[in-house]
């Protein structure tokens, strides 16, 4: 590693110092590259951002044309100069545009993933894997309790609960971004090509993937439909938001509900639906180890989750690594 | 996916009965013989395995892990046979599973032939063929907290069964306790290819009626010239059956607790099937229902046990006389047929004794009964006088009972809750002020809907001064800590607790903002609640 390290941290995040630039920075900053447009990571106000055209058109749609003073599109694997560094953005797997930031200078090479996932889904570019000297990874889901189903068997059990209850309608809690869209290709993949009844949120957002080329069938808004429509269907959306949508009018509906922490017996339980399905847009403990493994590098910074278990796991590989270190703040703002 | 194993974890979280009896009923319809009867076995707590202590499958675990990492799991989890499941090194669906996962037959003849000891290495041999679903099953039927007869109320799968094969579920239930795995004959009745299935049993259970919270009926004329009352005993509702030269005792549900009370099967010298409550007749000093545990569950009861723990019941209901089934009579006639039974058959030695009908003018009568009932008693059951026995609760019988009493004490120790309430402090030991001193007076658990559920977790984490395993001990001084009030049944003695008395049917209603701990309860205030 060289003295001067290509990636420090400040009170508004991940911080390059060379390229003078924040990722995915949580206060807003003159400079941001922005993995991808959850809002925990994409925030409106920045004054230049960098993303992919997916993710810029994202933050579009859901904060409006005048998010960042300006913007600046990069094409996976396409090569940025910024200021000392080059930058690269590679797929993420995770949503739609979603990329790692990878930041190279003088051969020494540092990647950012950003929320990640090596499974295949049907709405995002598949995650693209280069060996690094120094990884951030995200851990949200950094211990072992944590592993995913195959997300077809998941699926297969939404469609056993409509043949199950074929009076019922089926109102599936899912995130507006990514989520939904995933669930919706999963269930034409298995067969399912009846109307999908969407909340306006999510429709927002399919017509972002439908002008990158995806094809979702026929979608209808939840806000129109007649109560008789609702019987044995499908309907998508924010999970606090589609209960209230059917307005009582409808046979009592099958709640189900798409999360990785579903994993967990007491978290499904909590949660009250009616048919839990394991299904995440983020790695798995699996996923994650194995892409430390892979990436190989020598220092190894965690955040957005569990830490303790995945720096035991990077440690006894002779990895230095940690927790996100505290912010050095003084030169930046 | 392992339909059993699928199942299985749908119906555990299904609180909804319709939902539940469709899953099952579509299960046993497409599911060969004799998988679903093995199925239905396990589901319904037919086979009881040995017990799995918690060390050893913490065992299991430790020569299998990381043990940073177990401990980061567990620590998180908050429950081991959760942290088993998710953590055991096996594959991650049924399909990957060498040989597939374990299915209903194979578990069902494992488990009948294994001994406690042979545990471990069954389980751990399965856990290696299991997808997650599948071993988490399998951990709820050998061990951890979790484990349950059970997976699913036997109502609900009695219900199914009914729904299957288009019967009643009275029907089912009657045959239902004289069957053994995998049931062959039951299914082939419902499937109409054969006549009804013989039951095993010559005395077989009945389904009970029981009583429905007065709250569920408030408007009803509880006059003398329509309803009868008599007290609810605080035991355990059984049935007596002794018929074609055998004698059963079931529990309430169904089950055959015999074994434990042989003291009562020879209390009766005549044959008929009587309903009643379960006590043991303790020196005061014992806790009456610490003394119906001490001889619950046990598979053979010593004579010193019988002469220590003497078990009566007091009689209520008279189902059969002989071979005559009494249960489409009205309450009236019954009863005094019931009256007449005793009387020829119920043996002097007092085991067997009526439960008295009380005399009252009006409801107002009624309730002053029931705000002051004597000991052994939790208030009132008042049943109208023209009612046939109809399994089930029914608004035929109401129950009205004493109002629950409150207090207000401090929380000491913490741990964290089972099945959904897992990863919170849910599950609290309190205290009452005894000589300037707190002393515990139990564990109490907190509803899954208390409101200050996670306010109460809060605090535990953010207070806590002492670990002893999962138990955290918080902050609790006169001036610091967190007041919780109670809502409880009773009070009885307890020779073996510090406070020499516990608290019956106990739980929190939640936090009392504002108070200070040195303001909860004393002692002294709960010892004059002593009911015995
Ligand atoms: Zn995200």
């Amino acid at each position: 590693m060289p003295a001067e390290p290509l990636l420090t941290v400040t009170r508004a995040g991940l911080y390059v110092p060379d390229g003078d630039f924040h990722i995915d920075p949580t206060r807003i900053v003159p400079r941001a590259v922005i993995t991808h447009g959850h809002a925990d990571h994409a925030r409106a106000g920045h004054g230049a951002v960098l993303a992919t055209a997916e993710t810029l058109a994202i933050m579009e749609a859901r904060m409006g044309p005048r998010f960042a003073a300006s913007r600046q599109a990069l094409r996976y694997g396409e090569r940025a100069a910024l200021g000392g560094v080059s930058l690269r953005l590679l797929s993420a797997g995770h949503v739609l545009g979603s990329a790692q930031a990878v930041i190279e200078k003088g051969g020494v090479r540092a990647i950012v993933t950003g929320d990640f996932k090596r499974r295949a889904d049907p709405a995002a570019a598949p995650f693209e894997l280069v060996e690094a000297d120094h990884l951030v990874t995200e851990a949200t889901f950094g211990l072992p309790v944590f592993r995913h189903p195959p997300a077809e068997g998941e699926v297969a059990k939404l469609l056993q609960s409509l043949r199950l209850f074929p009076a019922r309608p089926h109102l599936v809690g899912a995130y507006s971004l990514g989520k939904a869209q995933r669930l919706i290709l999963l269930l034409r993949a298995a067969g399912y090509d009846l109307p999908i009844y969407c909340h306006d949120a999510v429709l927002k957002i399919v017509d972002v993937y439908r002008r990158f080329g995806y094809d979702f069938g026929s979608l209808r808004s939840l806000a129109g439909a007649t109560p008789e429509a609702f019987a044995g269907a499908v309907a998508i959306g924010p999970p606090e938001r589609l209960a209230p949508a059917l307005d009582g009018r409808t046979a009592p509906p099958v709640t189900v509900f798409a999360s990785g922490w579903l994993g967990l017996r007491a978290r499904a339980r909590r949660s009250n639906v009616m048919l839990p399905l394991v299904i995440s847009d983020h790695a798995d403990w699996d996923e994650l180890t194995r892409t430390i493994d892979e990436v190989a590098p020598a220092r190894l910074w965690v955040m957005h989750g569990a830490e303790a278990a995945l720096v035991h796991h990077a440690r006894l590989r002779g990895i230095e690594a940690g927790p996100l270190p505290p912010a050095i703040d003084a030169a930046v703002p | 996916m392992n339909a059993f194993a699928e199942l299985a974890e749908r119906l555990a979280d299904g609180p909804e009965r319709e939902a539940t009896i469709r899953r099952l009923r579509d299960y046993l319809a497409t599911t060969p013989d004799p998988e679903r009867g093995f199925a239905l076995a396990l589901l319904a707590g037919a086979v009881r395995p040995p017990a799995l202590a918690p060390a050893r499958l913490r065992d299991l675990l430790t020569a299998r892990v990381d043990p940073v990492l177990l401990g980061l799991s567990e620590d998180y989890v908050g429950d081991l046979a959760e942290t088993v499941a998710l953590l055991w090194p096996g594959p991650s669906t049924a399909e990957a599973a060498t040989g597939g996962p374990p299915g209903p037959a194979e578990i069902v003849a494992g488990l009948a032939e294994c001994g406690a000891g042979d545990l471990p290495e069954l389980l751990a041999g399965w856990l290696d063929r299991a997808d997650p679903v599948t071993r988490r099953v399998l951990l709820r039927l050998a061990g951890g907290r979790t484990r349950r007869r059970a997976l699913v109320p036997a109502r609900l799968v009695r219900a199914a069964l009914a729904r299957f094969g288009g019967v009643s579920e009275t029907r089912i239930e009657e045959l239902w306790h004289g069957l053994s795995p995998p049931y062959a004959g039951l299914f082939a009745w419902l499937e109409g290819e054969a006549g009804p299935p013989r039951s095993n049993f010559a005395a077989p259970y009945r389904p009970v009626m029981e009583p429905l919270p007065l709250e569920a009926a408030p408007s009803a004329a509880l006059d003398p010239a329509l309803f009868a009352a008599e007290w609810q005993w605080d035991g355990l509702g059984v049935q007596l059956v002794v018929h074609g030269g055998d004698a059963r005792l079931y529990d309430r549900a169904g089950d055959d607790i015999s074994a434990a009370f042989p003291d009562l099967l020879a209390a009766a010298d005549g044959a008929g099937t009587l309903d009643g409550e379960l006590t043991i007749r303790t020196d005061g000093v014992i806790g009456p229902r610490d003394a119906l545990r001490r001889r619950l569950g046990r598979k053979t009861v010593t004579a010193r046990t019988v002469a220590e723990l003497p078990a009566t019941i007091r009689a209520y209901d008279l189902l059969f006389d002989g071979d005559e089934d009494l249960r489409p009579l009205p309450f009236r006639d019954r009863r005094a047929r019931l009256e007449d039974w005793l009387a020829r058959h119920g043996g002097a030695d007092g085991r067997l004794t009526l439960s008295p009908l009380l005399a009252f003018a009006d409801r107002g009568a009624l309730d002053r009964l029931r705000q002051a009932p004597p000991a052994g008693t939790r208030g009132l059951v008042c049943k109208r006088l023209d009612s046939t026995y109809e399994p089930g609760h029914s608004p035929a019988w109401l129950c009205w009972r004493r109002a629950r009493r409150r207090i207000d004490a401090v929380l000491m120790y913490a741990r964290r809750g089972q099945g959904a309430l897992s990863t919170v402090h849910a599950d609290l030991t309190v205290g009452v002020w005894r000589d300037g001193a707190l002393v515990p007076i139990g564990a109490v658990p907190v509803a899954p809907d208390a409101a200050d559920l996670d306010a109460i977790d809060g605090f535990v984490r953010e207070n806590v001064i002492a670990r002893f395993g999962p138990v955290r001990e918080v902050v609790h001084e006169g001036d610091r800590g967190l007041v919780l009030e109670l809502a409880f049944d009773g009070v009885e003695r307890a020779a073996r607790r510090r406070a020499g008395l516990q608290l019956r049917g106990a739980s929190v209603v939640g936090i009392r903002p504002g108070r200070r701990p040195d303001e909860a309860a004393r002692l002294a205030a709960l010892e004059d609640l002593l009911t015995s």
